[in-house]
């Protein structure tokens, strides 16, 4: 293997000397070097104090992936948690789901029934210019981004003066036949610029790396529209409507399928819709510069329809329907010498539908219960922020922000047990940051970052409830804020042959919500006869408390060098550690990742004729072992890629990932990393 | 109220009250001979700058050229012109890049290259400090 990766890095050096003969230097493109979550306005990203990742739209064209996920694996910080054959979950700094802000343009996905493992790829790649990561807490963006924050830029209008053009793409995937095909449509006229895409999505039965084999009912299918519309009110004013709408079809429970405990088990509904209108000022009126307001409405349905091998005459729906509308107002001032404030308003308020029904599939007769989580709650939160961004001197700027959130949980039911139940309830807290860079020299960067946040437990945290004959779980109507202080030191170094970063971070964790043992009316178990001592048939009692503290630290780093404009050589390394004393939160430090990171190489001649371009990658993660135990192995996966624009109008590229047919089962997931397989993909431009 | 919230406030507070800034510096204005204009007012030259005139009269397209967002003259000219700091542009700017709808002036790292520029460029506008020698350039005056 070693012998076939220097062959090719030695071929690649060898072509890249023979073009660099003839190429000019490369040009760049202004937006790629722009990052907008870390200040909620856009800035260098070399310039921002914080641990930063953009994901460029050269680099999605080059990673090709079928989903979200698919092109968030390479980067520093980011680990990609499989946790079906459809669906994908992001860790950043050992944290995941809930704890994880997930933006478009923005504005939130993140709603009142995250749970741990939300699925990212409903989020359809085709819509997407550019992708940022923030790692750590990022306090004018929300109280979720207890680990970090990742903010999806969505195309919107044609470039230059491109009048009306679009693109057909299709992506191909060996490993589960996998084959997409987005179309996108733009165009502009004076006053009016526009995008609008469609994307179907479908996915054979994945298979796995050496004798995994095929993976029975791992198939499925995805469709997703996108719509952008900006009115060019002026050359300041901007009216922008923006919607993205995915839709999983035909997604089985795969393991209740293999496992034969269900005769039929589809995952449907699974949609997920976003709009959003907004109105963009940059007139200066004195008192501010810019002027911002977003509406936004996000629905997410998530449900099943299950057959039951013990009951195979009744067919089982669970529905979880979350509509949030939302509310914006930003503005941005510049004050005396060189403070840039960002300031504004978030309001939200989450309606919830959640049942299971029972149909009896002999009678056609149909009986509602309770759903996972409480029918008819509401969720309402209001955030108040304030961003100031300024240079203390010549060597040194900073930023200090400060988010004011307060959250309202209204429901109530009637259980079985614990008879009436109220969720309502009303939690505030205070998230902030400092953030100091010291320009060393024009291209290197000292930084020092303080950051506190919080996060409001949310519906999906407080009104759970399961009954069996062995635990109830009861609503968690005491859980309160979890809480995070976090310290990071870093460089940053940018020069035209040299940039990189390097940070390390400290998380301190407090509060979490763990689903442990509790009590009821002071008895660690429901006592139905009265005698005070636990008999047959009488539940244990589970709620999720406030009681996990932990400590995640580690270091992540980055560089990229380009010897030349056409050749680069790239890689990142992440390493986090977690510990805790108390043998109760094993399942919060289990997350947290193993080392991981990824290296490459690549050839690009941007100004030869067909722009050809190859590239050889190795993504390595470690073995997960807990206590002795090994959760899941060490995976080393290589892939080699190359593409080039065969005419003006025609581009295609190709690859084959897992080179080495890895067989890899990672954590959280029963179904294995797809075996060597050859991508390809292809874009003609109209 | 919690002693952390306490001093996240204090924090923000108390760097908010220390800042420092580039000194500005006196400029002038030149255009390509090719231009006819000799005077402009500030409103009319900050549009031309910030790309929202783009053509001049006789249909000739607008090509601005500015300075490095550390030159003191760029700080001069903007707090004059735009009415706001070189800092407070370039923001204005990156949005404008980010919503996908402009991109900034080209920029010159001095005032021998802007000055080259403007003399070769047909339509061309830019802005030298004072003390530089506009040879092959006109100069337009600001009312």
């Amino acid at each position: 293997m070693k012998r076939v990766l220097m062959a090719v890095v030695g071929l690649l050096i060898v072509a890249s000397n023979a073009l660099a003969q003839t190429q000019p230097a490369d040009t760049s493109k202004l937006s790629e070097d722009l990052i907008y979550s870390v200040n909620r306005t856009p800035e260098h990203t070399f310039d921002t104090a914080r641990a930063v990742e953009v994901i460029t739209i050269d680099d999605l064209w080059r990673k090709s992936g079928l989903t979200l996920a698919d092109v968030l694996v390479d980067e520093a910080g980011f680990i990609k948690y499989r946790t079906n054959q459809y669906s994908s979950a992001g860790l950043l700094r050992g944290l995941i789901g809930k704890q994880v802000l997930i933006l478009i343009d923005g504005v939130k996905v993140n709603n009142a029934l995250y749970g741990d493992t939300p699925n990212m790829d409903l989020i359809d790649l085709s819509q997407v210019e550019r992708i940022e990561i923030v790692r750590g807490v990022v306090s004018v963006l929300g109280t979720d981004s207890l680990g970090g924050a990742i903010n999806i830029i969505t195309r919107k209008g044609p470039a230059g003066d491109t009048t009306f053009g679009g693109t057909l793409t299709t992506r191909y995937s060996s490993a589960a036949n996998a084959f997409a095909s987005p179309v996108q449509v733009y165009g502009q006229t004076d006053k009016l610029r526009y995008t609008a895409s469609a994307n179907y999505l479908r996915a054979g039965e994945t298979e796995g790396g050496k004798d995994a084999g095929v993976q029975h009912f791992t198939d499925f299918s995805q469709k997703a529209g996108n719509l952008n519309l900006q009115y060019l009110v002026s050359a300041d004013k901007t009216l922008n409507f923006s919607y993205h709408g995915t839709q999983l079809d035909d997604a089985k429970a795969f393991s209740n399928l293999v496992n034969k405990t269900s005769i039929h088990n589809v995952q449907t509904p699974n949609r997920f819709q976003l709009g959003s209108l907004s109105y963009q000022d940059l007139t200066s009126r004195g008192w501010s510069d810019s002027l911002k307001v977003t509406a936004f409405w996000n629905q997410q349905e998530t449900g099943s329809e299950d057959v039951r091998t013990n009951t195979p005459n009744t067919q089982t729906n669970v529905l979880d329907h979350d509509r949030m509308l939302g509310l914006n107002l930003e503005l941005g001032s510049f004050l005396g010498k060189s403070h840039h404030l960002v300031y504004g308003v978030d309001y939200s308020q989450d309606s919830i539908e959640s049942w299971t029904r029972d149909t009896n599939l002999t009678t056609d007769v149909a009986t509602y219960r309770r759903g996972r989580y409480t029918n008819d709650a509401k969720y309402t939160s209001l955030g108040v922020y304030m961003q100031d961004h300024f240079s203390i001197s010549k060597w040194v700027t900073a930023s200090a922000g400060l988010r004011y959130g307060s959250f309202k949980a209204e429901g109530s039911e009637t259980l079985p047990v614990l008879g009436a139940v109220s969720l309502d309830s009303t939690k505030s807290d205070a998230t902030g940051s400092l953030n100091v860079i010291v320009h060393v020299t024009p291209t290197l960067n000292v930084i020092g970052n303080a950051m506190r946040g919080f996060r409001a437990p949310n519906l999906q945290d407080i009104s759970r409830f399961s009954l069996s004959s062995s635990t109830i779980e009861m609503p968690a109507t005491r859980a309160e804020a979890e809480q995070v202080t976090s310290y990071e030191a870093g460089v940053k170094y940018e020069n035209r042959f040299l940039s990189g970063s390097a940070f390390y971070f400290i998380n301190d964790l407090s509060n979490l919500l763990i689903v442990s043992d509790s009590t009821y009316k002071g008895l660690r178990f429901i006592d139905n006869n009265g005698n005070g001592k636990k008999d047959a048939g009488e539940p244990n009692v589970r709620e999720n408390l406030n009681i996990g503290s932990a400590q995640i630290k580690g270091w992540e780093a980055n560089f990229r060098i380009r010897p030349t404009d056409w050749l680069q050589f790239w890689g990142n390394m992440t390493h986090s550690t977690a510990s805790t004393d108390d043998v109760l939160q094993a399942a919060l430090v289990q997350r947290v990742p193993p080392p991981f990171g990824s290296a490459g190489i690549r050839f690009s001649a941007n100004h030869a004729s067909h722009q050809p371009w190859a590239e050889v990658a190795g993504t390595f993660t470690g073995a997960y072992d807990i206590a002795g135990t090994q959760l899941s192995p060490s995976f080393t996966e290589y892939k080699v890629r190359g593409g080039a624009t065969v005419t003006d109008r025609f581009r295609v590229m190709a690859g084959i990932e897992n080179l080495t047919d890895q067989k890899y089962l990672s954590r959280f997931t029963t179904v294995y990393w797809p075996g060597r397989r050859f991508v390809v993909s292809t874009e003609f431009r109209f | 109220m919690k002693l952390s919230n306490r001093i996240a406030i204090a924090l923000f507070t108390g760097t908010v009250l220390v800042a420092g800034a580039a000194q500005a510096a006196p400029y002038k204005i030149v255009v390509n001979n090719s231009v006819s204009v000799s005077s402009l007012s500030k409103k009319a030259a900050s549009d031309l700058f910030l790309k929202k005139t783009t053509k001049w009269e006789g249909g000739a397209a607008v090509l601005p050229v500015d300075q490095l967002d550390s030159s003191s003259t760029r700080e001069g000219f903007s707090k004059s012109v735009h009415g706001k700091t070189a800092a407070a542009v370039k923001s204005y700017w990156n949005q404008q890049i980010f919503s996908g709808r402009e991109v900034p002036p080209v920029e010159k790292k001095s005032d021998a290259e802007v000055l080259s520029f403007v003399r070769s460029t047909p339509g061309a506008i830019g802005y030298v400090s004072d003390s530089a020698s506009t040879d092959g350039v006109r100069v337009v005056t600001i009312n």
